[in-house]
C-alpha cells in the first residue's frame, strides 16, 4: 500500500520536512520529471497539495529498495492473527493477582477517562472548527497578563476532568489564545469545577474549609503558573502538531478531522500514562505509606507524588484523599491540588500535545507550584 | 499511520467500548452511572471510523476512475489525493498504535474485578456520616439485607446501636486475614467479609472489610452470603475501625452483577 511507501527511509522524511518549511516550494525539490504542479494544473495550491506532491515523491523512490516496510494493515493483521493464536498464554500470564490488579486499574483508568478525552477532543474540535479565531479576542482581555485571571476564573465552567482540558487547551492556543491563559485554564477548569467542589464537601462531611482551601489553592497555583509562562516561558518550548491539513472542505469535515487525529494521538498518550500509574499502583508497597505519613514534610512530599502516580481523576481523587488516613489534612490538601494539574497521564497527554520539551519544563514548574500553593493555602485555612 | 489504520484503530477502540459497556462487563471497570458516556463515547469512535472508512473507498474509487482518465499517468494527482492521508502531518500518530493495548486488554484478557489481593493491600476506612442526625431504624424485614459499607459506618459511628437485635444479611467476598492482623480478634475469625465502593473507576476503590466471625475459612475471593448479628468489637468512632459480624448462616454465591458498591 502507499501508506508506508512513502514512509520508506530518511530521503523521503527530509523531503516531507522541506514541503513542511517552505510549503508549496517542494515542487523545485521534487526530484520527478512530471512535477505535481503540472498533474494538478491550476488546482490552487493549498497544504493538501503539497503533501500529495510530497508522498508522490515518496512513492517514486520506493521501486529502487528491494524491501520495503510493511504497511500499517499488515503489521496489525499478522498481529491480531498472532494474538488470537497465543491468546491462551497471554491469558495464563495474567494468573497471577497482582498483575490481574494491574490490568484492572489500567483497563479502568482508559474506560473511565476515553468519555472525558472525547468530550475534550470535541470541545476542542468544535472550538477548531465552528468557533472564529475574533471570538476569542473579544472574550478575553488583549493583555495576557490579564487574560490569565480571567482564563483561571472560567475553568470553573468546564465539567470535566483533567484529560477534558489538555486537548480543549489545544485547541485555544491554535486559535490564537494566548497560551499563557491556555495554559492557566488547563491547570484550573480540572480543580475548580463545580462537580469537583460538591464531591470535596461530600468526601470530607463536616470539613467544608478542605473544599475551600482547595478552590483557593488551585487557582492560585493557575494563575500563578500562566504569569510563570508570560515572564519565563519560551514559545520554542511548544511544538504543538502542525494542525494546517486539518483544515476541511467543511465545518463538518473539519470538525470530523480534527476529532479523529486528537484523538487517536492523545489516546495513545493516555495509554502511557495509565500503563505507569497501573504499574506504580501495584508495586509500591503500603508499608512505605504508614511510614511516611508520620513526618510531616516528608508526608507532604509523598502525597505529592502520590498525586502525580495515581493519576485519580479529579473527580473521584477527594475520597481517595479521605481513605489515605494515616496523612494530615495539609498533605491531603496538596495531594488535591498537585493531583489535577500533574500526574502521569497527563504529563504524557501534555506531551503529546504541546510537545515534550514543553512538558517536561511545565510539569515540574507546576509540581513545585501546586505543592507550595497548597501548603500555604493549607498552614492558613485548615 | 495511515488512514486505513487509523479508521480501523478507531473501530477496534469504539468496538471494544461498546461490547463491555452494552453488556455487564464495564462494571468491573466503572461505576454504573458511567455506562451512558462509554456507549456515546464507544458509537461516536465508530462512526467516525466508518466515516473514514467510506472517504476512502470512496477515494479510491475516484481514483481508479482518474488513473483509467489519465490512461498511465501513475503520478497522477488522483493518486496523490488518496494518499494525503499518509502524509508528513500523520507521522506523529504513532502513539496511536498503543490504543491497541488496551482493545487487546479489554477482548482478549477481560481483566476481572479488584479482589483480595488489592483488599488485602488496602487500608479499610470508614468514613464518617456528613450528617450528625441520628441513623434511620432499620427495616423490619428478616434478615436485613444491607451493604457493608453501611454496616461498617452503623457499627462504627451510631451511637445509638441501631444494628443491635437484628439479623443482618451481607454480601462480599473473602479476603483471608493474615496471621500478622490476628490479635485482638476473637477466635475462629479466618477471613474478612470485603467490598470495595467506587467512585468514578476502579484506580478509585475504597475497601471496606468486616471481620466474619464464626465463619468457616474458606478460599480468597470466594462470594459468600452471610446472615448474622452485629458483634461488638473492632472499634468504634474512628475511622479505621474494623466491624465484626458474629456468622450465623453462610452460603456460597456467584460474583453479583456489580462487584462493588
Amino acid at each position: 500500500m502507499l501508506a508506508s511507501q512513502t514512509e520508506c527511509g530518511g530521503k523521503t522524511r527530509k523531503l516531507w520536512r522541506s514541503a513542511d518549511i517552505r510549503g508549496h516550494t517542494v515542487v523545485i525539490l521534487e526530484p520527478m520529471t512530471e512535477t505535481p504542479t503540472t498533474a494538478t494544473g491550476p488546482r490552487p495550491v493549498t497544504p493538501a497539495s503539497v503533501e500529495d506532491a510530497a508522498s508522490t515523491g515518496g512513492q517514486q523512490q520506493v521501486p529502487s529498495r528491494r524491501w520495503r516496510r510493511p504497511n500499517g494493515l499488515e503489521v496489525l493483521t499478522v498481529g491480531l492473527v498472532l494474538l488470537a493464536i497465543f491468546r491462551g498464554p497471554l491469558a495464563n500470564l495474567f494468573d497471577t493477582p497482582m498483575i490481574q490488579t494491574g490490568a484492572t486499574i489500567f483497563v479502568s483508568i482508559i474506560v473511565q477517562a476515553l468519555p472525558f478525552l472525547a468530550l475534550g477532543v470535541v470541545l476542542s474540535a468544535v472550538i477548531t472548527a465552528f468557533i472564529p479565531p475574533s471570538f476569542w479576542q473579544k472574550a478575553l482581555p488583549s493583555r495576557p497578563a490579564l487574560a490569565v485571571p480571567v482564563a483561571g476564573a472560567a475553568g470553573a465552567v468546564l465539567p470535566g476532568c483533567e484529560c477534558a482540558s489538555v486537548p480543549v487547551a489545544g485547541g485555544l492556543i491554535s486559535r490564537g489564545v494566548a497560551p499563557a491563559a491556555a495554559f492557566t485554564f488547563l491547570l484550573a477548569a480540572p480543580a475548580i469545577n463545580p462537580i469537583v467542589v460538591v464531591s470535596t464537601l461530600v468526601a470530607f462531611p463536616g470539613r467544608p474549609e478542605m473544599a475551600l482551601a482547595r478552590f483557593v489553592a488551585s487557582l492560585a497555583a493557575s494563575i500563578a503558573m500562566g504569569w510563570i509562562w508570560l515572564r519565563f516561558g519560551k514559545s520554542q518550548w511548544l511544538s504543538m502538531p502542525d494542525r494546517s491539513h486539518l483544515q476541511g472542505n467543511s465545518p463538518w469535515h473539519t470538525f470530523r478531522l480534527a476529532a479523529t487525529h486528537d484523538f487517536l494521538h492523545a489516546g495513545g498518550f493516555l495509554v502511557i500514562g495509565a500503563f505507569a500509574a497501573a504499574l506504580l499502583n501495584v508495586a509500591v508497597p503500603t508499608e512505605w505509606m504508614n511510614a511516611v505519613a508520620s513526618n510531616h514534610w516528608l508526608s507532604i512530599l509523598a502525597m505529592a507524588l502520590l498525586a502525580v502516580a495515581l493519576c485519580v481523576c479529579s473527580e473521584a481523587d477527594a475520597f481517595v484523599a479521605a481513605s489515605l488516613t494515616q496523612f494530615s489534612f495539609t498533605s491531603k490538601l496538596v495531594f488535591l491540588v498537585v493531583g489535577p494539574m500533574v500526574d502521569l497521564k497527563l504529563i504524557a497527554l501534555q506531551a503529546g500535545t504541546f510537545g515534550r520539551s514543553f512538558a517536561f519544563r511545565f510539569a515540574p514548574t507546576t509540581f513545585v507550584v501546586a505543592t507550595t500553593a497548597a501548603v500555604v493555602v493549607g498552614s492558613v485555612l485548615l | 499511520m495511515s488512514r486505513h489504520v487509523q479508521a480501523l484503530v478507531l473501530f477496534m477502540l469504539g468496538g471494544a467500548l461498546l461490547r463491555i459497556s452494552i453488556g455487564e462487563t464495564y462494571l468491573r471497570y466503572v461505576k454504573s452511572a458511567l455506562r451512558p458516556w462509554v456507549i456515546l463515547t464507544g458509537a461516536l469512535l465508530v462512526i467516525l471510523a466508518v466515516y473514514a472508512m467510506v472517504e476512502l473507498i470512496r477515494e479510491e474509487r475516484a481514483a481508479k476512475a482518474g488513473v483509467a482518465l489519465a490512461d498511465g499517468h501513475e503520478h497522477d494527482v488522483v493518486h496523490g489525493g488518496h494518499d494525503d492521508g499518509h502524509g508528513h502531518s500523520n507521522r506523529h500518530l504513532w502513539t496511536a498504535w498503543l490504543l491497541l493495548i488496551p482493545v487487546a486488554a479489554i477482548l482478549l484478557v477481560s481483566p476481572p474485578a479488584l479482589g483480595a489481593w488489592a483488599a488485602g493491600r488496602s487500608q479499610p476506612v470508614v468514613q464518617q456520616p456528613t450528617s450528625d442526625d441520628d441513623f434511620p431504624a432499620l427495616p423490619a424485614t428478616n434478615p436485613v439485607p444491607l451493604a457493608l459499607n453501611e454496616y461498617a459506618v452503623r457499627a462504627v459511628w451510631d451511637d445509638h446501636q441501631s444494628l443491635a437485635g437484628h439479623n443482618i444479611e451481607l454480601v462480599g467476598f473473602v479476603t483471608p486475614i493474615p496471621a500478622s492482623k490476628q490479635a485482638g480478634l476473637p477466635p475462629n475469625s479466618h477471613f474478612w467479609i470485603t467490598r470495595m465502593m467506587l467512585t468514578c473507576c476502579a484506580a478509585d476503590a475504597v475497601t471496606t472489610k468486616i471481620v466474619a466471625v464464626d465463619a468457616p475459612d474458606l478460599p480468597a475471593n470466594t462470594w459468600v452470603k452471610i446472615v448474622g448479628q452485629w458483634e461488638p468489637g473492632g472499634g468504634t468512632n474512628v475511622d479505621t475501625a474494623i466491624p465484626w459480624i458474629k456468622t450465623q448462616n453462610l452460603t456460597r454465591i456467584p460474583q453479583p452483577t456489580d462487584p462493588y458498591e
